[in-house]
């Protein structure tokens, strides 16, 4: 499935991105934690779901194509932003939440191949802070996977 | 001192037909006599509803003796000796009979807490296969004799009870942590035992509550494994803990006032360029109600992160139930979500400063996510 969307705020503004499902299950989906959100090593629900400026799309890392430090490094140094570290969440558990991954790579400066987000979109915020604390509950018995 | 009989066990088998009482079975007194002493604390509980403790000197009343060891295989005589002026409790002589019903009967009392089970683990292991302990008990015909065998201790310690998930609260006291194992063992007022698993960040204040255990009262709360009749089988995950020295807050995880000073630090763009700053009074307001529930409902401090626009939101890990408490000034919007279906539950409380409010908060988590408080 391919879809088209208005790129998210922490993306070019002007930005189009062309979108394809992740399909596979068992494929990592990697999220920076501020670290105002983590607290005794615990994450917020806030962290599992969109900011009030990211138009419903959550933005991640697809873990088939980079790994949990590196993800990491290009959040921190690339674009420097502040996380207390990376999470993660699985395709599966996604879905289990009806909600999907796309693909959605960053072909400006600083550019990420690697970036995907979830939409969540279809829900209202009841729902969604629902999904964000279910999702956090998974991630946090996954453990923080960097650093 | 004045004395009654209070049990009659006889010890039958092989070990035993030469009318002496071998030295590895002197356990099974002393495992006798904890059985009896928790189960009469918990009915006393159980018929005083506004204590939490029993009264002080309880445990003392309850002195079993043995007077006497004849032929036959062996017999004990086991009496109860009263002493000082002191109150008597008839919840002793409840917890003997009831003990011998749990024996008799196929199946457990209703006033049985499943919990209490686990006492058996203790009290009969060293009975064989040939074994049995006949108890008598004062009162009751000659007739009446219960049979404890090792068949018996079996089927009550490895009956199929399903066990299912629980928000508990516990009041305590530490007595072991294993640090290897990462295991420890919490005394509740009732005289149970439970076992819990330390994890990261928490194994350091667990054990400096072990090592001062006589001063530290623990409150607990987190994910328990439960039977039916709402009694714990096993305390399986900490997610709150709060430890008093002499009434004193001492420790509390997570804590609150460090995470209170960061989010009074934050500058406007904190989020990223997003998110607005925080007025100390608004962060001091926030945390007094969190001590508020703490003291009057019991409710240990939340996780605590502040929201881009502008709110405090607390967090607590409740059993299968994620709840949050999104205090602004104009309202505290309760959220909650099931972790195990989709279940979703919202509430706002407006005059969050209130202390009628707080009570109205403390008294809905209370009711809708602790399943057992103890």
């Amino acid at each position: 499935m391919t879809k088209l969307r208005e790129a998210k705020s922490d993306l070019a503004p002007t930005a189009t991105i062309t979108s394809s499902e992740i399909t596979m299950s068992d494929t990592l989906l990697f999220r920076q934690a501020h670290p105002s959100f983590v607290h005794n090593s615990r994450p917020s629900s806030q962290v599992f779901r969109p900011s009030r400026n990211d138009n419903g799309l959550m933005s991640v890392d697809n873990g088939s194509k980079t790994s949990a430090a590196e993800a990491f490094i290009h959040y921190t140094e690339k674009r420097r932003l502040k996380s207390e570290g990376t999470w993660a969440l699985s395709i599966a558990e996604c879905n289990a939440e009806s909600l999907k991954g796309y693909d959605s790579p960053v072909t400006e400066e600083p550019q990420n191949p690697a970036h995907a987000h979830i939409d969540f979109n279809d829900f209202g915020n009841s729902a969604i802070e629902g999904k964000a604390k279910r999702l956090r509950a998974k991630a946090e018995a996954r453990g923080k996977q960097h650093p | 001192m004045p004395r009654a009989e209070f049990v009659n066990p006889k010890f039958k088998g092989a070990r035993f037909d030469d009318h002496h009482l071998p030295v590895d079975v002197l356990g099974e007194f002393k495992a006798y006599n904890d059985l009896v002493l928790a189960l009469s604390k918990h009915l006393y509980l159980a018929k005083h509803d506004d204590r939490e403790r029993v009264p002080r000197g309880f445990a003392d009343q309850l002195q079993l003796k043995i007077t006497s060891i004849e032929r036959g295989s062996v017999a004990v005589k086991i009496e109860r000796v009263y002493i000082g002026a002191g109150q008597d409790y008839p919840e002793f002589e409840e917890a003997r009979d009831l003990i011998d019903q749990v024996i008799s009967n196929d199946q457990l009392p209703a006033r049985f807490p499943e919990r209490f089970l686990s006492h058996f683990e203790v009290f009969g292991k060293s009975l064989r296969d040939d074994e049995a302990i006949e108890f008598s008990v004062p009162g009751q015909p000659h007739s009446k004799v219960t049979t404890y065998t090792k068949q018996k201790r079996l089927k009550l310690i490895s009956s199929n009870r399903q066990t299912i998930e629980s928000c508990v609260l516990l009041t305590g006291r530490i007595t072991t942590v294993d640090l290897v194992r990462k295991r420890f063992t919490i005394l509740l007022e009732d005289q149970t035992e439970l076992q819990g698993s330390i994890q990261e960040g928490l194994s350091e204040a667990l054990r400096d509550a072990h090592r001062q255990s006589e001063n530290r009262d623990v409150l607990l709360m987190g994910k328990a494994s439960t039977f039916e009749n709402k009694s714990i089988a096993k305390f399986d995950q900490v997610q709150h803990l709060v430890i008093y020295n002499e009434d004193k807050l001492e420790f509390a995880f997570p804590e609150l006032a460090k995470k209170a000073s960061e989010i009074k630090a934050l500058k406007v763009g904190w989020y990223d360029g997003d998110g607005t700053a925080f007025d100390g009074a608004f962060v001091n307001s926030t945390v007094s109600a969190l001590e508020s529930l703490l003291k009057n409902k019991k409710i240990p401090f939340p996780y605590l992160y502040p929201t881009p626009d502008g709110a405090i939101q607390a967090e607590w890990s409740m059993g299968s139930w994620d709840v949050s408490l999104a205090f602004s000034n104009e309202y505290a919007y309760l959220h909650a979500a099931s972790l195990s279906s989709p279940e979703t539950i919202e509430n706002r409380f407006s005059n969050w400063q209130k202390e009628s409010t707080l009570f109205d908060i403390g008294d809905f988590l209370v009711k809708k996510f602790i399943d057992i408080v103890a």
